[in-house]
């Protein structure tokens, strides 16, 4: 087994972790931290790919603009959050179906 | 007279302003329609006017005449024939078209005066437009089919005019009866149509000739033509409208009678002569002198100044139609266009008369019948204009040489002669019977003009009052100019230039009669009617003549042979009965047959029936597959629903699950 296989399955369980926080949390915050792994996960992708080929940063470069964006992310979410919150008085998503409508 | 033309005509300058004539009373008719209410008197104003108008494009188009026009249009598709309506026209069109705006020129200038009084003239002059419009179209329709349409328009405005005076019972019903009688006659006409169009595929007056259809539906077709002329023209069976029809205004009765309505039957039948067979002829021929000689025997003892005149037209007309039976279409054409004149001047006069004396009436403060003859008498001193044109129309009418009547009718009734001759045996009953028409006319036209305008008045017999006539007013202009005018029409000069006694003017060249009448028979006949004037006047100068009404000879004259009794008992009760008849068919057999199909259908306290099967068989089987459909759709729905729960992490795992398939169908497609 090479060095990025074990890269590579690292963040497949990442991804993994993250999804199955997403999809069985019903707090929205918790959902949020799951989108977080989910991101980190492809964060750790990059970089495994960019050690692969010292001569290029693109790799580098893909997974410092997804750390800029997950932190934009969260700040965002965190946001609707909160308003979601100030409007139905709670997080849990179970709760907020007003969609099917 | 040529009347088959096989090539097309062009459109000549003559045909264009015989059409403006019409476009004139169209365009009039269309407006005093939408404002001839509110116009009041300036309306007949108008309607002069475009009377005037009319009139001149018509003579223009007459003068000018120098060929046949025709035009034609497409009108539709029928079972791959193709229907043209056709315009033409030719020498007889444009004499007649001329004579036609003439006449109804000369009415509206005197109903300017006639209709003075009357509330609501707008319609009246309205309708006069379209009266004359539709003779119009009448007058130059190239074909049948546009003949029977402007022949509807025709009966239409009678219908109108007629019943002007709505209000009155007389008028409305005696409307109604021209209206219906003359209906019978156009289902004739449409039997004729229906067969031509069968028989010959074309509605077309040329090349309409004895020989254009065999068989029965020639006979039909020509029978069908003649009880559609029989019916406008007031012609036995269906002449008793007429009489009636006095009801309306007289200027309307004076173009009833000159211009538009009884001439359109002669003039059907002027157009359709070749195409009759012999036996069409002779019955032609029969009815008009029978229904001549009985209208004649009938105006001898009316008291009513109107219905003489009424009854002469119908004795007038009878003439004509005989003489289209024997063959002399020149001078019954001819006839035609004098009758017009003089009889127009007749009515005219006559409207003059009662206008006038409801003048006095309502001066003097008294009421009296102003259309009954016997309260008349010495109205010539008072008006002696008046008298002088009604004289010279009674003159034309007696058919006295130096008159238009004396070339015409005596054509007529030598043409009756020859025919008479030619045929022999019982034949000669024709023209004696003309003969006797002839004298009869003079001898009733003379006893009409002497009770209003000889002897001396009889007014203050009837009203109680003496000095009466002290209130009788002048004769207005627009009365005394068309009577002129129309005086002028009944000598003999317009009609036959230079010599009284034989037609050949340029207006009507080459006059030709078949055979040799005897030249006495004029001689005959002029000095029958100077001794039947003669007479009357020894009769009458004292004033009406004592006559025992109860005497049933004297009955059968004043009403006419009781044929209105006799259609009435025989059609109107035999309509009757029959309608009864159908009324019984329908409440006995229509009603009980519906009435059973009802009880088989409808439930009935629960007993089986069609109605109780259908509603089983709706409830339990085409609502039940409606319900299972409805709940099927239902359910799916409710499945379909649950997807689109408002669950985020639902629909997370939905774009998962779609995902992973389209990554594994990517895979599966790359790979192999």
């Amino acid at each position: 087994m090479s060095a990025l296989s074990i890269y590579l399955l690292v963040g497949a369980f990442l991804f993994s972790l993250g999804l199955f926080i997403l999809l069985t949390r019903r707090n929205a915050i918790m959902a949020l931290i799951g989108i977080e792994l989910i991101m980190n996960a492809a964060n750790l992708n990059f970089v495994a790919f960019a050690r692969t080929q010292p001569e290029h940063v693109d790799g580098q470069m893909a997974a410092l603009f997804g750390i800029v964006i997950a932190a934009a992310e969260v700040a965002v979410a965190l946001a609707i959050i909160l308003n979601v919150y100030k409007q139905y008085r709670t997080v849990n998503m179970d709760e907020i179906d007003t969609m099917k409508e | 007279m040529e009347f088959q033309v096989a090539i097309p005509d062009p459109v000549t300058s003559s045909l264009l302003w015989a059409l403006a004539a019409l476009g004139v009373y169209a365009v009039g008719f269309l407006l005093l329609s939408f404002v001839g209410g509110r116009l009041q008197s300036l309306g007949g104003l108008l309607g002069t006017a475009f009377a005037g108008a009319a009139f001149a494009c018509a003579v223009l188009a007459w003068i000018g005449f120098e060929e046949d026009g025709r035009l034609a249009w497409d009108w539709l598709q029928l079972g791959g024939r193709n229907l043209e309506l056709s315009l033409r026209l030719d020498l007889q069109a444009a004499r007649m078209w001329a004579m036609v705006t003439g006449i109804t020129f000369l009415v509206h200038l005197f109903s300017t005066s006639y209709m003075a009084h009357e509330g609501n003239v707008g319609r009246y002059w309205s309708f006069l437009s379209l009266f004359a419009f539709a003779m119009g179209v009448l007058v130059l329709a190239a074909d049948l089919l546009l003949m029977f349409m402007a022949w509807e328009l025709v009966g239409l405005a009678s219908w109108f005019l007629i019943g002007f005076w709505f209000r009155k019972p007389e008028a409305a019903q005696a409307s109604q009866k021209a209206f219906v009688m003359n209906r019978i006659g156009d289902a004739g006409f449409v039997l004729a149509l229906m067969c031509l169009f069968a028989g010959r595929g074309s509605f077309a007056l040329e090349g309409l000739e004895a020989n254009a259809m065999t068989g029965w539906m020639g006979l039909v077709a020509g029978f069908g033509l003649m009880a559609a002329a029989f019916g406008k023209s007031a012609q036995f069976p269906f002449q008793t409208w007429l009489p009636d029809a006095m009801a309306g205004p007289t200027p309307v009765s004076s173009l009833i009678h000159a211009a538009t309505m009884v001439a359109a039957g002669v003039y059907l039948l002027f157009r359709c002569a070749p195409f009759f067979l012999p036996l069409h002829l002779h019955v032609l021929t029969g009815v008009g002198a029978g229904t001549a000689l009985a209208a004649a025997i009938s105006a001898l003892s009316q008291t009513d100044i109107k219905r003489v005149l009424a009854y002469s037209t119908i004795s007038q007309l009878g003439l004509m139609v005989m003489g289209i039976g024997v063959g002399a279409l020149e001078f019954t054409f001819l006839h035609l266009l004098t009758h017009a004149f003089f009889k127009c001047g007749l009515f005219l006069g006559a409207g003059a008369v009662i206008h006038l004396l409801h003048e006095t009436a309502h001066r003097s403060g008294t009421t009296f019948d102003a259309q009954d003859m016997r309260w008349m008498g010495g109205l010539g001193r008072k008006s002696p204009l008046l008298a002088l044109c009604y004289v010279v129309f009674a003159a034309s009418l007696a058919g006295l040489p130096f008159f238009s009547g004396f070339i015409s009718k005596d054509g007529l009734l030598d043409a009756a002669w020859v025919w008479g001759q030619s045929h022999g045996g019982i034949a000669w009953i024709v023209p004696f019977a003309g003969i006797l028409t002839s004298t009869l006319t003079a001898f009733y036209i003379a006893r009409q003009a002497i009770l209003i305008f000889g002897g001396k008045n009889r007014l203050s017999l009837q009203a109680g009052k003496e000095s009466i006539l002290e209130k009788f007013p002048r004769l207005p202009l627009s009365m005394g100019i068309p009577l002129l005018i129309l005086a002028a029409f009944s000598f003999w000069i317009l009609w036959s230039f230079g010599n009284p006694f034989h037609v050949g003017s340029h207006l009507f060249p080459n006059f030709a009669l078949h055979g040799n009448p005897p030249v006495w028979l004029h001689w005959l006949l002029t000095s029958l009617g100077l001794s039947a004037i003669a007479s009357a006047w020894l009769i009458y100068r004292k004033g009406p003549a004592i006559s025992n009404p109860n005497k049933w000879v004297f009955q059968l004259s004043v009403q006419h042979f009781f044929w209105d009794r006799v259609l009435h008992a025989g059609i109107a009760q035999a309509a009757l009965v029959f309608s009864r008849a159908l009324g019984w068919f329908d409440r006995r057999v229509v009603d009980g047959l519906v009435n059973l199909v009802a009880d088989l259908v409808v439930r009935k306290e629960g007993k089986p029936s069609l109605s109780s099967a259908a509603a089983w068989n709706d409830r339990n089987i085409v609502d039940r597959a409606v319900n299972a459909a409805a709940e099927a759709t239902v359910g799916i729905g409710a499945r379909i629903r649950a997807m689109q729960g408002g669950h985020l992490q639902q629909y997370l795992i939905y774009t998962l699950l779609a995902i992973l398939i389209l990554i594994l169908g990517f895979y599966y497609l790359t790979t192999s």
